[in-house]
């Protein structure tokens, strides 16, 4: 299991390419969304309008968020380049058990995620907004049970899909909308009402909420948003696991 | 099935003794495709049965389409039967319990090289011997003996994605020795090599198969290539799923008989001779051929017939490919599509 989360860690050093742009992109949608809407998000009389904080203060939680979905989610679809280029037969076909490559994969993804999330943390300190090591824990580990949740979903939908094109419209149709509708953008306090239901239910909504709790912010309560994010994370490995387990036909 | 039993196979000291189990026995095995949108069914194994002895080398020979990968698919674990059972040693595979024991000893070289192209040759034999639980000293001295076997010391720090389509072959064949496989199974593995990678390739397995740890290694290969299915002990010609002709190469061109002539022109004077001694002739790229069943005579005639008209040609013995061509009406190179 470790020789192959340790080959996910080593793919990703070697291509330093997709590990800027995976830690760059949220930085500049940050910045470009921070500021852009910085003022929108400010009334004269009553001040920011937004949870009561800075615009860029509250979308950085949102920023990390998005790299661990996104992060993720390009890590359960190298199963499509390793089914492939014939790299996945060569270990299905070894005596190694399905749940240990499945947990690998899953460990793999979510820890290259987790990392590149935690990145974009430091960010924090340069709006003021701070983080203990008790908060920063908090963080990590909600960042990871969303890596893993996603990475999870991502194996399943990558084992059925045949080309790296169709997987990233299925990405594109659901990832996109699960993000904006995770009270990474916008709070889930002024949505409409429907709009505020599908919030509630997304799972990546309590993870930002963890998040948000851990910069001290406040976003809900703490309890609910943690159990839903375990319980994301518990789905994704349970999803993996029945994926390369039983997802194929095998004696 | 035509006249499958009657090619006798001249491997009969390869056969299991009396009482001991094949290396692999195969009964009765279909696998069924779905068709889509009011398509038919179809099935790309069709009751196969097959038997292969300890230390045995078997190839699989049938064009693209006849249902050799899909069969290599299921004995590689990777695909189930829907009829028919696998027995490994005479343990059935359907039994869960026996599939662990079974790939411990499996090496697997498909069509696409099982590595990983961002990683070194060294990385990817480790982290291959890891995943048959080999670590430490242990994956050292496998990943040493098979680096040793196949000569790719020298290029143990290079990514694979770096190598050529040879060299890579061989660190996929290193890597599915590295458990000391006592089967090895090989899906088409020169596909896209040039020539002489090809023959260096073939020429490595042979020695291989000779220099097995406990007797010659048991190989079963598919190809559609004549020559190197002539490499084996044993050749198992496949067509649409069923198994249509097996026994040694030279026991299958003897059954054949005698002589294929080939004109390097596709000319109608050369359809005219050969028509004028009773034989049917077809037009293969741009030669015609004709497979002559009479005896020397006829052959005789012909040749000095095609030389007064200036016609070049060639007379060569009958290959596996007739012996394809007489057993299924098809040829090696017909392209049927669809999952092999």
């Amino acid at each position: 299991m470790l020789a192959l989360t340790r080959r996910e860690l080593v793919r990703i050093v070697r291509q330093p390419s997709r590990l800027l742009a995976s830690v760059a992109t949220p930085l500049l949608v940050w910045l470009l969304l921070g500021s852009g809407f910085a003022r929108s998000f400010q009334s004269p009389a009553e001040g920011s309008l937004v949870a009561g904080i800075e615009y860029g203060a509250y979308l950085l939680p949102g920023m990390a968020t998005m790299t661990v979905l996104f992060s993720s989610i390009f890590g359960a679809m190298s199963l499509i380049q390793d089914r492939h280029e014939g790299f996945l037969q060569s270990v299905l076909v070894s005596p190694t058990p399905r749940w240990a490559i499945a947990a690998s994969k899953l460990l793999g993804s979510s820890l290259i995620a987790t990392a590149q999330a935690v990145c974009l943390l430091p960010a924090a300190f340069l709006l003021g907004d701070g983080i203990g090591a008790a908060g920063a824990g908090m963080a990590v580990v909600a960042l990871l049970c969303t890596a893993i949740g996603i990475a999870g979903l991502g194996l399943a939908c990558a084992w059925w899909v045949d080309s790296t094109q169709g997987f990233h419209g299925v990405m594109n149709l659901v990832l996109l909308p699960m993000w904006l509708l995770s009270g990474s953008v916008f709070p889930v306090a002024g949505a409409s009402g429907w709009m505020k239901v599908i919030m509630m239910a997304n799972p990546v909504t309590w993870c930002t909420a963890v998040l948000h709790n851990a910069l001290g912010h406040n976003a809900g309560d703490p309890v609910v948003a943690w159990a839903v994010t375990v319980g994301f994370a518990c789905l994704g490995v349970v999803l993996g696991w029945t994926t390369l387990g039983r997802g194929i036909r095998r004696f | 099935m035509p006249q499958a039993a009657e090619a006798a196979a001249t491997t009969r000291d390869l056969q299991p003794a009396p009482g001991a189990p094949a290396m692999l026995s195969v009964g009765s095995l279909a696998r069924v495709y779905k068709g889509r949108r009011g398509h038919a069914d179809r099935r790309a194994v069709d009751g196969v049965s097959l038997e292969i002895a300890r230390g045995e080398w078997v190839a699989l020979l049938g064009p693209n389409g006849s249902g050799k990968s899909t069969l290599v698919r299921i004995l590689a674990t990777l695909d189930r039967p829907d009829e028919g059972r696998v027995l490994w040693q005479g343990r059935d595979l359907a039994d869960a319990s026996n599939l662990a024991a079974y790939r411990r000893g499996l090496g697997v070289v498909f069509q696409h090289a099982g590595l990983d192209r961002l990683l070194t040759v060294r990385e990817n034999l480790a982290g291959q011997a890891a995943l048959h639980g080999l670590t430490g000293r242990g994956a050292a001295e496998a990943v040493a003996r098979v680096v040793d076997m196949l000569k790719i010391g020298d290029r143990l720090h290079d990514r694979v994605g770096e190598l050529s389509g040879g060299l890579a072959r061989r660190c996929d064949l290193a890597r599915a020795l590295l458990p000391r496989p006592a089967l090895l199974i090989l899906d088409e593995a020169t596909a896209g090599l040039d020539h002489d990678s090809r023959i260096g390739f073939l020429d490595q397995l042979a020695a291989l198969h000779e220099s097995g740890q406990t007797g010659p290694m048991t190989i079963l290969m598919t190809t559609h290539l004549m020559d190197e299915a002539e490499r084996a002990d044993r050749v198992v010609m496949v067509h649409e799923g069923r198994v249509v002709l097996e026994g040694s190469p030279a026991a299958l061109r003897e059954r054949v008989g005698g002589a294929s002539i080939r004109c390097r022109a596709s000319s109608i004077e050369a359809e005219a001779i050969l028509s004028d001694a009773g034989i049917e002739s077809t037009i293969r790229g741009s030669e015609r051929v004709a497979r002559v069943e009479a005896g020397a005579d006829t052959v005789a005639r012909v040749a000095s017939h095609l030389a007064r008209a200036g016609i070049a040609f060639e007379i060569s013995p009958p290959t596996l490919g007739d012996a394809y061509l007489a057993a299924t009406g098809a040829t090696l190179t017909d392209l049927n599509g669809g999952n092999d």
